[in-house]
């Protein structure tokens, strides 16, 4: 069977996709996701479910990914449209493997939303703009920044300067998109990884030779911050506040009792003896705790930036005689280089040695990297340059992550509509700047961010992870399998990895998959379904345009008759057999 | 930080630094023969 013109020409090296696959991965997640969650749940536990979880998960799903994509790509397909098609033969799966498509779009539109954030703090930082005291002033600054008291109040350039970085953040992307996946992708990742990593050694650098910045809050250290972070033992200070809900207050010194007692007596005395409560996270109550697995599994599943389309369509490209088990491996590992051995010692440090442990304690993603940090490098040493680079580094890894999500629609429109990638472009651009703008727009409360990624960037990554596991799992055999991760690998693969990505890793996502509906359906789902009750129905706009754009592309793809000779040509093949 | 803690970091940050390199050292060193295979190849076309 002929095989048909590749539309774009493949990477010209391993290093260049196993970069291109790395930038995908390493994101917001990395520096604010995980810190956050490590230390919540305790270290040791926390990082024995971790890398569990990597060579049980992880590692499993990704090469099972890549080798869906070079598989895919053999046959001429770089969308998950008509790799699902052409590996399932059957037409249904291109509608399927639309959502391959259409999430890593959905993605797209808040993830330049949010790289506006950075690019936007990054030059506020640099030009003094975040020169505050109280923190509630940063609160106010965010708020105001992205518009969150009304809609449209971020669209207000006398006010907020978001809308100017959204384009800047826009333009970056489809810029790099332009030139093509080697020119384009690949030559931005070759420098912007390497500049992401000696960036973020710099502050790293910086973070830890802190010490005790304030001698007045002897308990705000940088190894009160390491030992927050990665005691797998520790004792915590809780305050009840005024909604009920215990906070952590601080982490008590572990080899002082009376240094622990002390500070207890001090915080009972400020805060009412009922009010204060100590609680000890120990190593076994951590791995007996099904929440820590789960938070760790689904760490793993976010930080590699699987199961979402990228990663197959960026592996299409890869020739099929190429390894795919050693890039995969190698792009896994320079993600949790940053995550683990770089983010991990420098966030939360930081912000415990400035702020302390209760401004850290409870933080989300946002909260973290943009109330909580501008106010530790305001008040740290130098903190206007590290400060800078630390939000530069940070829009550096958005755009890395960014463009891998605008790749598989500008795919699929080559291959589906036969479109030049110029053309390809200037639509994908276009989709993806409208759904953008209606998230920058619809900002109150960031409604309208928080349900686009509940629905593109988490419930329609598992249908396709789903879709991806039904291939591997269900349509090939276990030899099938093994040659497609294993064929012209420069490592050994042993046999039974397949039967852990065929049994192991699928039971462990779906846990991830049950306990995450079931946590978050109703309080995610809920405000916005108020909103839209109570004729607010601002929320659901970007998710509405979402849908639009789906059906769109859904009937670019059934009035298109790519790859349906292929399908003949194997179904004719088979019955005569 | 307890010794504990000094464990947990220093073993975490040093596996995946290992890895990593690891990881790398081994795909330079099987992609290098092609690359200079490539860059020949371009030579002789004068691209």
């Amino acid at each position: 069977m002929a095989k048909l013109k590749r539309t774009e020409r493949g990477w010209n090296s391993s290093l260049g996709v196993i970069l291109a696959v790395a930038g995908s991965a390493v994101g917001f997640g990395n520096f604010l996701r995980f810190p956050g969650l490590a230390a919540q749940y305790g270290g040791g536990a926390f990082m024995i479910a971790y890398f569990t979880s990597l060579f049980l998960m992880g590692i499993p799903l990704s090469w099972m990914e890549w080798a869906i994509g070079r598989r895919g790509g053999a046959l001429g397909a770089h969308s998950t449209a008509g790799m699902f098609m052409l590996l399932n033969r059957s037409r249904l799966w291109k509608y399927l493997g639309l959502m391959g498509v259409m999430a890593p779009l959905g993605i797209c539109m808040y993830y330049l939303f949010l790289e506006s954030w950075t690019l936007g703090y990054a030059c506020k930082m640099v030009s003094g703009g975040l020169n505050f005291s109280s923190p509630s002033d940063f609160e106010q600054v965010f708020g105001q920044f992205v518009g969150l008291g009304e809609n449209g109040a971020a669209f207000d350039v006398r006010s907020s300067p978001l809308l100017i970085f959204l384009v800047l953040a826009f333009l970056s992307n489809f810029w790099v998109m332009y030139r093509g996946v080697n020119r384009g992708i690949e030559h931005f990742c070759k420098w912007s990884l390497p500049v992401l990593l000696c960036t973020s050694l710099l502050v790293l650098l910086r973070v830890l030779t802190l010490g005790t910045p304030d001698a007045a809050h002897p308990e705000r250290s940088i190894d009160q911050g390491l030992g927050y972070m990665w005691n797998p033992d520790k004792t915590v200070l809780e305050v009840r506040d005024e909604s009920g809900e215990w906070r952590v207050m601080e982490m008590l010194p572990g080899a002082s009792a009376a240094a622990a007692e002390k500070m207890e007596r001090e915080a009972a005395a400020a805060h009412g003896g009922d009010r204060v409560r100590t609680r000890t996270i120990t190593l076994m109550q951590g791995l007996l705790n099904p929440s820590v697995w789960l938070a760790a599994a689904g760490q793993i599943f976010w930080s590699l930036s699987i199961c979402f389309g990228a990663v197959a369509t960026y592996a299409s490209y890869v020739r099929n005689s190429a390894d795919v088990a050693l890039s995969s491996l190698t792009a896994a590992s320079a993600n949790e280089c940053v995550e683990v051995g770089v983010a991990g010692m420098m966030i939360v440090p930081a912000a415990v040695a400035i702020l302390g442990v209760s401004a850290v304690a409870g933080a989300s993603t946002f909260g973290l990297g943009f109330h909580v940090l501008p106010q530790v490098f305001v008040q740290m040493p130098a903190g206007r340059l590290f400060g800078t680079l630390f939000f530069a580094l940070l829009y550096l890894a958005a755009i890395t992550s960014s463009i891998s999500t605008i790749q598989p629609a500008i795919a699929f429109l080559e291959e589906f509509w036969l479109l030049t990638r110029s053309q390809s472009i200037v639509i994908a651009g276009s989709i993806s700047l409208a759904g953008a703008l209606a998230t920058a727009w619809f900002s109150e409360g960031l409604m309208a961010l928080d349900t686009l990624d509940f629905w593109m960037g988490t419930m329609s990554l598992y249908f396709v992870g789903g879709c991806f596991l039904t291939i591997f799992c269900i349509k090939w055999s276990f030899r099938e399998a093994y040659e497609a991760v294993s064929s012209g690998s420069k490592i050994r693969v042993p046999l039974w990895t397949v039967f852990i990505i065929r049994w192991v890793a699928p039971l462990i996502l779906f846990s991830i998959v049950i306990s995450w509906v079931v946590q978050n359906l109703v309080e995610r789902v809920s405000p916005p379904l108020r909103n839209l009750l109570d004729g607010k129905p601002g929320a659901w706009v970007p998710l509405l345009w979402c849908l639009l754009v789906f059906l769109f592309l859904s009937v670019v793809a059934g009035s298109s008759r790519r790859f349906h000779a292929r399908l003949k040509g194997g179904r004719n093949r088979n019955s005569g057999s | 930080m307890t010794t504990g803690g000094y464990i947990t970091m220093i073993f975490s940050v040093a596996f995946v630094w290992c890895f990593f390199l690891l990881c790398m050292r081994k795909t330079l060193k099987s992609d290098a023969p092609r690359r200079s295979r490539t860059e020949e190849d371009g030579k002789c076309r004068g691209g």
